[in-house]
């Protein structure tokens, strides 16, 4: 890696980057916006009559008696709709497999392959749902604020069982940290803030700038791999399920290492790959098939790219261009192509996959939502969802086909326009 | 300017409460006060106009960009449902501005040099060290400009407006710690940008 310059203090790059308007600037703004705004009708809400001003009683229940009328109807409408959306579903991709979905006011929802809900429970917010191997139970911090649990659920029974309650994870937090907060990982898929070991047996909990930690299943032992005080990023189990890798940086300002941990004898190595040329980490990583490689992100003020790396010793293989790369979502099941995405403003990011040797780069969709990306258990789908933004009234669950950019809608998911969709966590999807 | 009722309304600190009701501004806004509307725009035009002049760098550019951020605001007001989030939203109208002029023109970037730089009698910029090295203020900015829209977005909301990373989260409508990786990063390529400008 590049020797890194140190950034100047923050009064000098403030005072290198203030640029002051003169007044008469703020002046002109002023004069125009309101002539402007006398012309300029404003855009009313469709159902402005909720937030009437002050009026005398009758006209008080006349507006309620609109309202609950205009409700009635809408709730109809909104009924028919997605019955009619739903006799019109086309097959899941995952055959029998279930998909949980999340929201962000809480509850977790599980949907069958026709997209309608077999089991609604009762959790407060959910980050992270992660299926087991075997996709018979589904892991996921479950809390509020900074207090969190680690929940496994067996779908068949509906029993949930708290596996820690995160108290031994907010102890192996550095100082840095001030609270545990795993909904701010979501986005970081596949490194999830939650990660099941290939046997299924250990989970790994990793939140942003907090220790990297793996639990053991069954007991709920805590193990911290971070060193103390070390803030760690993005962290994944490789596929022969002997290593995880992570990255941990001595300050969350601080620069980012990749440490690999074998976990038959607690050795770690440091590596330090040779990055393009004025780049840095870009924080997210995938570990090849056969477990031998990782492909990180890196970027810089040139652009970003992927970087195929030797994961015994960190020798750079190969650099490929990766346009929009914010993170990396992992290696095709039939391990023929990456995929990587933008995190994208809630819904504004891009999806792409190119072949691992770093021909055939394509944009395969934009507008896509930062929770629920993946391959299809075929290879020859990329999976993603739209329309999350906050007070949507519903959000689609899409597929792209790799080869002709064919997309089609899984499902629409209401959201009653309360809750936007946190995390969707398909069942039986390769890791 | 007239109100609905057709009354010309004095501009008075009794009529709208500007030492420290915002809320009821915005309120009266959405509700079609155009007064009210218009003391917002007075309060917030000098800092939103240094935002979008510090990330774009052209003054022409910044000003089209408040205008229509306001205009847009105006607009769209009544279906603002939490009137406390009225700053952080209205900042990312104007973010957003940003991004959009700033890609509309990408492909014929120029940049403006303020008239204050061509005057020979200027005192010479300030300089920090980097490293062994030293950076320049016209180093700094030199390096700015390499950036890309986001990165410049975020380094102007953290490094000139000083705003805590959960308000910058809440400007540019992402979660916390997304604003913060970014930040992390945006530094990072400031700091790789530097070093190209400094060989």
């Amino acid at each position: 890696m590049s020797d890194r310059m140190e950034l100047p203090g923050a009064d000098q790059i403030k005072a290198a980057l203030l640029r002051e308007p003169g007044p008469e600037m703020a002046g002109t703004i002023r004069l125009s916006v309101a002539e402007a705004i006398a012309s300029t009708p404003q855009r009313r809400p469709a159902f402005g009559f909720l937030r009437l001003p002050a009026v005398n009683p009758s006209t008080a229940a006349t507006a309620r008696l609109i309202a609950a009328t205009v409700a009635l109807l809408l709730l109809l409408v909104t009924t028919l709709v997605f019955v009619a959306a739903r006799l019109d579903r086309p097959e899941s991709p995952f055959a029998d497999g279930l998909v949980a979905v999340a929201g962000s006011q809480g509850g977790l929802e599980l949907l069958d392959s026709t997209g309608a809900v077999v089991d609604r429970l009762d959790t407060q917010k959910v980050a992270g749902a992660a299926w087991s191997p075997d996709g018979r139970e589904l892991a996921f911090w479950n809390g509020l604020g900074t207090s969190w649990t680690i929940d496994i659920l067996d779908p068949r029974s509906g029993e949930i069982r708290t596996l820690t309650d995160g108290a031994g994870i907010t102890a192996f937090a550095p100082a840095e940290r001030h609270k545990i907060d795993p909904e701010a990982l979501m986005h970081f898929q596949p490194a999830l803030p939650v990660a099941w070991s290939p046997d299924g047996t250990q989970l790994l909990l990793n939140v942003v700038d907090g220790p990297v930690v793996v639990a053991d299943v069954e007991t709920g032992e805590l193990r911290r791999l971070t060193e103390p005080g070390m803030l760690g990023g993005a962290a994944g189990w490789s596929p022969d399920g002997t290593r995880v890798a992570w990255y941990a940086a001595p300050s969350w300002a601080g620069e980012y290492q990749l440490s690999i941990r074998t976990l038959a004898d607690d050795s770690t190595v440091t590596i330090d790959p040779e990055l393009p040329e004025s780049t840095g980490y870009w924080g997210t990583f995938a570990w090849s098939p056969d477990s031998r490689r990782l492909l990180i992100g890196a970027g810089g003020a040139g652009g970003s790219y992927l970087v195929d790396v030797d994961a015994t010793n960190g020798a750079t293989i190969a650099v490929h261009e990766a346009p929009d790369l914010e993170r990396i979502l992992g290696w095709s099941p039939t391990g023929e192509r990456i995929a990587w995405s933008t995190f994208g403003s809630r819904s504004a990011g891009t999806l792409w996959s190119m072949r691992v040797d770093g021909s055939d780069a394509r944009q395969h969709a934009e507008g896509v939502c930062w929770g629920g990306i993946g391959w299809s258990p075929s290879g020859r789908e990329l999976l993603y969802t739209t329309d999350c933004q906050p007070r949507s009234e519903a959000m689609n669950v899409r597929a792209v086909s790799i080869e002709g950019d064919e997309q089609r809608i899984l499902w629409t998911l209401e959201t009653d326009g309360t809750a936007d969709i946190t995390g969707v966590a398909w069942q039986g999807l390769p890791r | 300017m007239t109100t609905d009722d057709g009354h010309v309304r004095a501009l008075t600190a009794a009529s709208y409460d500007i030492r420290g009701d915002a809320g009821a501004l915005v309120e009266q806004a959405r509700d079609g006060d155009q007064l009210a509307f218009g003391m917002l725009v007075e309060s917030r035009t000098p800092r939103l106009l240094r935002l979008a002049l510090s990330i774009l760098g052209s003054e022409a550019d910044a000003r089209d960009v408040v205008q229509e951020a306001f205009l847009r605001a105006w607009r769209e007001l009544p279906r603002l449902r939490d009137l406390d989030r009225f700053d952080a939203w209205l900042a990312r109208i104007v973010v957003n501005g940003c991004r959009d002029r700033w890609r509309s023109h990408r492909r014929v970037a120029l940049r403006e040099i303020p008239a204050g730089e061509l005057d020979p009698d200027r005192e010479p910029t300030s300089a920090a060290p980097i490293g062994d090295r030293v950076a320049s203020a016209d180093m700094i900015q030199r390096a700015f400009a390499r950036l890309d829209i986001d990165q410049r977005t975020i380094l102007v909301l953290h490094h000139v407006e000083e705003l805590p990373v959960a308000d910058i989260a809440a400007s540019l409508a992402i979660p916390v710690g997304t604003a913060k990786w970014r930040l992390h990063r945006a530094r990072g390529a400031l700091s790789r940008a530097l070093e190209l400008e400094g060989r």
